[in-house]
């Protein structure tokens, strides 16, 4: 079984990195790039949303200023992007804490209610604030990522700096899922007076899984304002926050594999769809809801044992049985 | 020597006064239990002295230091451990993995947190057969030998046990009790039960103290209470 796991991953590896030579279209290149970028921003809300429990809906505001401060030193003061990404993870901790510390301390839906306040002062602070941030017309012209003077000028190229980054990305956030840490976060989510009773501070846990997705999503903006060479306001909004949250439940929540496949499959579905036309986004609810009915548990139990395709017709015969 | 003392708290839930007054005491290496009905407080008592309630008049000390102001967790790593009632155990994660997270809080090499871990399978040696099994998968009494179990892997000084026999079936509950007092025995360990089971936790216990709507309303050595016909009134079937 280790095998036959070794030997797809290998070739899945290999088709990430061969496909994008032999299609030479910028279209695809920059969707792939963008679907990595989601995969980190994904991972991260997997840490406080999926295995804590706690509902973040301020993933816009955390990614735009990841991609705010890389892309502002980058254009006014001029300093490499590498600054730009390492400023992005500061950006990171320093949200996870002046935010999280706050908020987390708060039971029930507290955190919801402060993450879209964050999110939305955010994006109306990028909006107003002109001399700063351009305004509506965005920060334009954001340098190419230079790798040791090596400037990584198309997206294919910037693809294959992303694909090794989100490889190392996604190997830290599986080892954290899978540790005691990582551990205690599940716990957290399924039985918190339990957790208490252990001797646990709760409070830190949940800023520290917190810190994790804001230094996960600014780093994520980062990339994304390195990739796109422009960004404005009007991307960051709420609805950018759902999307993430929609990738994380279709997914599989918890698993970074199930992080892997629901960021892949939102951004690349509706690109896939568009050939239906101007209702390409109703088709693509539908079959966002059909997943999220029939695979409950993501589309990584698709490769689980226990099927949750079969789980559901399962339960379905035990309900009416037990009404008769 | 006491080494908790509880000093007249009285403890509300917003608006609603749920203890009034209360004052116990914990003596080194007896079993003290507290009995009384459904929402006389007993949980509530508990609770404030794991710090999760804070009383608004009177404190709480533990060996002379007030812990009334302490967060959960510090009164843990003070060593009181609370086991709380309906088995509060971790279902998806296996009877090992529960016990590790008994210890989180403490710094143990492997082989200290091995030893630990053999010392709850030699209290409870069905655990050890269970050990990679999911903790939800596990009967009642099984889930209740857990969360004892995950309470002694961080070496309390301390136990509290909310409700130990609650939901169990009589031959469990004896089980359960007869652990308990050997916990007590071998290791020197204080212990607190509180129980709706009051004839159960008299017999094993040196001392009682009667819970009723928030107020102490009677105190002493077990056995005499046991033979009390008040007490035999209230809460022993006559």
């Amino acid at each position: 079984m280790k095998i036959v796991k070794r030997v797809l991953l290998a070739v899945l590896l290999a088709v990430l990195i061969v496909f994008p030579m032999s299609y030479d279209n910028a279209y695809v290149h920059i969707l792939l790039s963008q679907t990595l970028v989601n995969i980190v921003i994904v991972m991260g809300l997997n840490f406080i949303t999926g295995l804590t429990g706690q509902m973040n809906l301020g993933t816009a505001g955390i990614m735009a200023l990841g991609a705010y401060i890389a892309a502002l030193t980058s254009t006014r003061l001029g300093t490499s992007p590498w600054i730009g990404f390492l400023l992005a993870i500061v950006m990171g901790v320093a949200i996870g804490w002046v935010l999280g510390y706050p908020s987390l301390r708060l039971k029930g839906v507290y955190l919801s209610l402060t993450t879209i306040g964050f999110s939305e002062i955010v994006r109306l602070v990028l909006t107003n604030w002109v001399e700063l941030t351009g305004g509506t017309m965005g920060v334009q012209g954001v340098p190419h990522i230079n790798l040791f003077g090596y400037v990584l000028d198309t997206s294919r190229k910037v693809y294959y700096l992303y694909l090794v980054v989100v490889i190392l990305l996604a190997f830290t956030a599986w080892r954290i899922v899978h540790s005691k840490w990582g551990r205690v976060f599940k716990a957290i989510r399924d039985n918190v007076e339990a957790v208490e009773a252990c001797g646990i501070d709760i409070a830190k846990l949940k800023i520290q899984a917190f810190t994790l997705a804001t230094v996960f999503g600014c780093l994520g903006g980062a990339m994304y304002a390195y990739l796109m060479g422009y960004i404005n306001p009007t991307t960051f909004t709420t609805d950018l926050s759902a999307n993430y949250l929609i990738m994380m439940m279709l997914g599989g929540i918890g698993s970074v594999v199930g992080n892997i496949l629901g960021a892949t499959m939102i951004t690349l579905l509706p690109e896939m769809l568009r050939f239906l036309g101007t209702n390409y986004w109703l088709y693509f609810s539908i079959i966002a809801l059909l997943f999220a009915i029939f695979l409950p548990n993501g589309l990584v139990s698709l490769f689980t044992k226990e099927n949750r395709l079969g789980m559901f017709w399962m339960a379905k015969k035990e309900k009416t049985g037990g009404r008769r | 020597m006491a080494m908790l003392k509880v000093n007249g708290i009285n403890v509300f839930y917003g608006n609603v006064q749920a203890l009034f007054d209360v004052s116990i005491e914990v003596g080194d290496n007896e079993i003290v239990s507290i009995i009384g009905a459904n929402g006389a407080g007993k949980t509530t008592l508990m609770k404030t002295i794991m710090g999760i309630n804070r009383p608004a008049k009177g404190d709480i000390t533990y060996n002379g230091e007030i812990i009334s102001n302490l967060k959960a967790h510090l009164v843990v790593g003070r060593g009181i451990v609370y086991i709380p009632e309906g088995r509060e155990v971790f279902p998806q994660m296996s009877v090992l993995e529960n016990l590790e997270m008994g210890a989180f809080c403490k710094k143990y090499s492997k082989a200290e947190l091995d030893r630990h871990v053999e010392e709850v399978y030699e209290l409870f040696p069905r655990l050890k057969e269970r050990a990679r099994q999911l903790a939800g998968t596990l009967s009642g009494g099984e889930q209740q030998m857990l969360a004892i179990g995950r309470g002694m892997m961080s070496d309390p000084r301390l136990l509290m046990f909310d409700e130990p026999s609650l939901g169990l079936a009589p031959v469990i509950v004896d089980e359960m009790f007869d652990a308990i007092v050997k916990i007590n025995r071998t290791r020197k360990t204080p212990v607190v039960i509180v129980e709706q089971n009051a004839f159960m936790a008299m017999s094993i216990s040196d001392r009682t103290y009667v819970l009723e709507v928030g107020h102490i309303v009677g105190s002493g050595p077990s056995q005499e209470l046991l033979n009390s016909p008040d007490i035999k009134k209230a809460y022993l079937g006559g």
